[in-house]
């Protein structure tokens, strides 16, 4: 289904017919796939990682279809059970780890020696000072940088202020640009 | 260094991919079935139930600190009449008794 033929009032209401909701989810995963993969990955930094983060996320929002009641977008539902999923896979284990005595520049280093990074030593280093935020600030950078999405929409899916939000994302370009100034 | 000075998007994925990713995540999920919602009647039924087991102890609880509260001050009242008329009773006495008042009153004093 193209961008133009989706309706998002007709695919929430064919997620409630039994019948209709395995065709109506297969479009959402078509639509939504790649966004919320890449949402992942620019959190775990880890092909490998977000590849099994993205697909558990769409199994757990099939699982609990049943739940999504239509009162927020599929999008903005979508992106908390992945939000949910990352942040639980970053409080156990990741590829990536950085920890108060991780050396400065070892995750550049990492990403550096990476298939699936294409960076510069600079684009290496900006990913490991954003890497360095606390995830809710990291997540709110993302956002916001990367995916160009609304204070109002950010804040709907987090469940925080917009204006909380925008200080968020202002002290993390600081502290981001702070970190790459020290590197150099 | 300024962070629009970057690459926006140095990442890269295998190629093909998405193309894979789609139909990976439906195999996936037809292998799984959504949870069915819980009955409403038997799911709700139980919770109502509970609340009104709870709100019902918290009310006889209730009911018993305000009514033994009224037993006290109705006890109390019963011992202040009575008090009253433990001296109606010696008055009585007093009328009634044929030995005067002297003789009375120092019958009264042997027990102290």
């Amino acid at each position: 289904m193209t961008d133009k033929n989706y309706n998002e009032e007709d695919i929430i209401a064919r997620l409630k017919d039994e019948k209709e909701r395995a065709a109506a989810f297969s479009v959402i995963v078509n639509r939504y796939s790649q966004q919320i993969y890449w949402h992942i990955r620019r959190m775990v930094l880890s092909h490998d990682d977000a590849n099994d983060l993205v697909q558990n996320t769409f199994i757990k929002a099939w699982t609990n279809i049943d739940k999504f009641r239509g009162d927020s977008k599929i999008s903005t539902w979508l992106y908390r059970i992945a939000i949910n999923e990352t942040l639980n896979f970053l409080g156990k284990s990741s590829n990536y780890t950085v920890s108060i005595n991780s050396p400065e520049g070892a995750i550049a280093e990492q990403l550096e020696s990476d298939t699936h990074f294409n960076g510069e030593r600079a684009d290496a280093l900006l990913q490991e000072a954003i890497h360095r935020l606390p995830e809710k600030q990291r997540l709110t950078f993302n956002m916001k940088y990367y995916e160009e999405m609304k204070y109002e929409e950010m804040s709907e899916i987090l469940g925080t202020s917009v204006g909380a939000l925008k200080a968020s994302y202002h002290i993390a370009v600081k502290k981001i640009e702070d970190y790459i100034n020290s590197q150099d | 260094m300024r962070i629009e000075e970057h690459n926006k998007n140095p990442f890269s994925t295998p190629t093909g991919y998405f193309e894979e990713l789609n139909t990976r995540i439906i195999e996936a999920t037809s292998k799984t079935e959504p949870i069915a919602k819980k009955n409403f009647v038997i799911g709700n039924w139980r919770r109502v139930l509970s609340y009104a087991a709870m709100l019902a102890i918290v009310a006889l609880i209730a009911g018993e600190l305000i009514s033994g509260g009224v037993r006290k001050n109705e006890g109390l009242a019963t011992v202040q009449e009575e008090m009253t008329d433990d001296n109606e009773f010696y008055d009585t006495l007093l009328e009634n008794y044929t030995i005067d008042d002297y003789t009375f009153y120092c019958c009264l004093t042997e027990y102290e």
